[in-house]
């Protein structure tokens, strides 16, 4: 997936192709307005982070195409982060809004494995959940995932070890 | 919360984990078609440069440098050698070192040879001059 993304954009870099950039653009729009309502971002502030990290990405993609999926996503957070700064200093409306991964209930029957696993993630802290849906969700690699964060490769791989340990440990508890 | 369900094995659980966010809510399908609209307006202005010839800039700058030290060293080096070969002409002899007498026999020669102006004029470089009558 992401040499198909590394195709698509050095084809927009090398030979101008916009249809190129909006193939890539249709790959990762819905998956990263996810990860931003992931992040605690309300529906609409997800959409404008979102174009707000496309026309930066845009701006920057062809300097270095080496791991695009992971710098839209490192552009992504950081918009993210300079935003909840904002709202932080001066607070204009609070959204209480929350991705569907919070939504089920403890006490809800699971229906099967996929709700229970659901259930699990619920209780994971923010970080951990964002590790998740970057390594599983998206598909990118630790070494990517490590690019975005800041962070050792050896750090990520470690840490997505620990929670799948974490979650089967609960599993096995609650059984 | 007890459950029923089998303890995962690692892979299985990733599996499961895959498909948890496929239960994730979708964006609007209008809404991004609008931002790709956006995009597509950005797109046509900020179209990507394709150079072929990409040459750093420190790299010109270090031959810019380099070329003009080397000018520079060379101008001097032209300048430091005509300037020695106008001082000194060479008249294709061998250089000799010059035979000074010491003090006291310039004086015997000077004494011998008669005034100091005839010791001075067989020193003289000119060894013949028509004399004029």
């Amino acid at each position: 997936m992401q040499d198909q993304a590394r195709e698509l954009l050095d084809r927009y870099c090398k030979q101008a192709d916009n249809a190129a950039f909006n193939s890539f653009y249709r790959a990762q729009s819905g998956k990263l307005w996810q990860f931003l309502r992931g992040r605690g971002c309300s529906e609409e502030g997800a959409y404008d982070l979102l174009a707000e990290a496309f026309l930066k990405f845009i701006q920057v993609v062809c300097k270095d195409l080496r791991a695009p999926v992971a710098l839209l996503y490192r552009i992504a957070i950081n918009l993210h982060i300079d935003q909840y700064r904002r709202d932080k200093a001066s607070p204009v409306s609070t959204d209480n809004n929350s991705v569907e991964i919070h939504v089920v209930e403890s006490s809800t029957a699971f229906n099967d494995e996929r709700d229970y696993v659901q259930y699990l993630m619920k209780s994971l802290p923010q970080d951990e959940q964002n590790l998740l849906f970057m390594r599983y969700w998206t598909g990118l690699t630790h070494k990517e995932i490590a690019g975005i964060l800041d962070m050792p490769e050896g750090t990520i791989r470690r840490q997505c070890a620990a929670i799948i340990k974490k979650l089967q440990q609960r599993w096995q508890e609650e059984s | 919360m007890t459950h029923n369900f089998p303890v995962p094995d690692e892979a299985r659980l990733e599996h499961l984990i895959n498909r948890m966010f496929v239960k994730l809510p979708v964006p609007e399908i209008i809404r991004l078609n609008r931002i790709e609209e956006r995009l597509s307006r950005q797109l046509a202005i900020n179209r990507p440069k394709h150079r072929v010839n990409k040459i750093p800039w420190w790299v010109v700058l270090l031959l810019v440098g380099g070329f003009a030290t080397a000018a520079w060293w060379a101008g001097e080096r032209f300048f430091e050698h005509s300037a020695v070969e106008m001082e000194t002409p060479d008249h294709g002899e061998e250089s000799l070192p010059p035979v000074t007498p010491s003090g006291q026999e310039a004086e015997e020669v000077i004494q011998s040879e008669g005034s100091v102006d005839e010791f001075r004029e067989k020193d003289s470089p000119v060894i013949y001059q028509r004399e004029a009558y």
